[in-house]
């Protein structure tokens, strides 16, 4: 499945785009993780896009999501520029601080 | 919310659940979920049909190289599990269970909405989900 490079308006250059579906709420609001993990830190009441622009002023965005924010994009002045055959790939890098389980502790069998 | 086990699941471990996991055994795998159309809930969500309306693209393959305590003690761990041309919607967790073939059968195991990456905007790419040196989860 390709990808869809999208070219920012001239002087957007290294920033994160943020698209807001307006009519999308999130069915419990979502915490964005914080900016060092690749998210803003913010608390999301509708479906939202981060989008990282590199130093070109380009993007590659799945088929899926551009279909969302098409008017957007096209609103803040993005323009679709190729498809892209085989996109760069996404790490998610490990998955941590899930707290261990305690089954049994010291504290727990005091009293007993 | 943060990185956690599904209560059904850690319930199940004591015997109180209507299925057992063994994740030696059964089909384990993992799904990248799109909060803006089903957001999970590890306290009260229990089995895949409760999120699967969120999935994004498709189940991961079945985890291989699975672990358990070798990494250390009560440590579950596997290879890395990578999706393949993700043309979905935006994620914003990455969900495991154990699949029977059935949504309403697989269990929801864990949740994990924090890591460095997420969210996630696909890109039409691959995207790799990397395990941590110290594995999925302690028990």
């Amino acid at each position: 499945m390709p990808g869809i490079r999208l070219q920012a308006p001239p002087g957007v250059r290294n920033v994160r785009y943020t698209v807001v579906e307006a009519a999308n709420p999130y069915p419990v609001p979502y915490t964005c993780t914080s900016p060092m993990m690749g998210g803003c830190g913010s608390t999301h009441l509708f479906k939202t896009h981060h989008l990282n622009i590199d130093d070109t002023g380009a993007v590659i965005v799945s088929t899926g999501v551009y279909d969302r924010i098409k008017s957007r994009l096209e609103l803040d002045g993005y323009v679709l520029a190729n498809e892209v055959a085989k996109p760069p790939p996404i790490i998610v890098n490990g998955m941590p601080d899930v707290p261990a389980v305690v089954l049994f502790s010291p504290s727990n069998m005091e009293g007993h | 919310m943060a990185n956690a086990l599904y209560t059904a699941f850690r319930n199940g471990v004591l015997g109180s659940h209507a299925t057992r996991v063994d994740l030696d055994a059964d089909t384990i795998k993992v799904a990248l979920i799109d909060h803006g159309t089903d957001t999970p809930a590890p306290t009260t969500d229990d089995f895949y049909n409760d999120i699967s309306a969120g999935l994004v693209g498709s189940l991961s393959s079945a985890l291989t190289t699975k672990t358990i305590g070798t990494v250390a003690a009560g440590v579950f761990d596997s290879d890395n599990v990578t999706f393949t041309a993700v043309s979905g919607n935006s994620v914003e967790s990455v969900n495991m269970l154990k699949d029977t073939g059935n949504t309403a059968t697989s269990d929801l195991i864990a949740y994990y909405d924090t890591a460095t990456g997420l969210p996630v905007t696909p890109n039409g790419g691959d995207i790799t989900v990397t395990v941590a040196a110290g594995g999925w989860f302690t028990f």
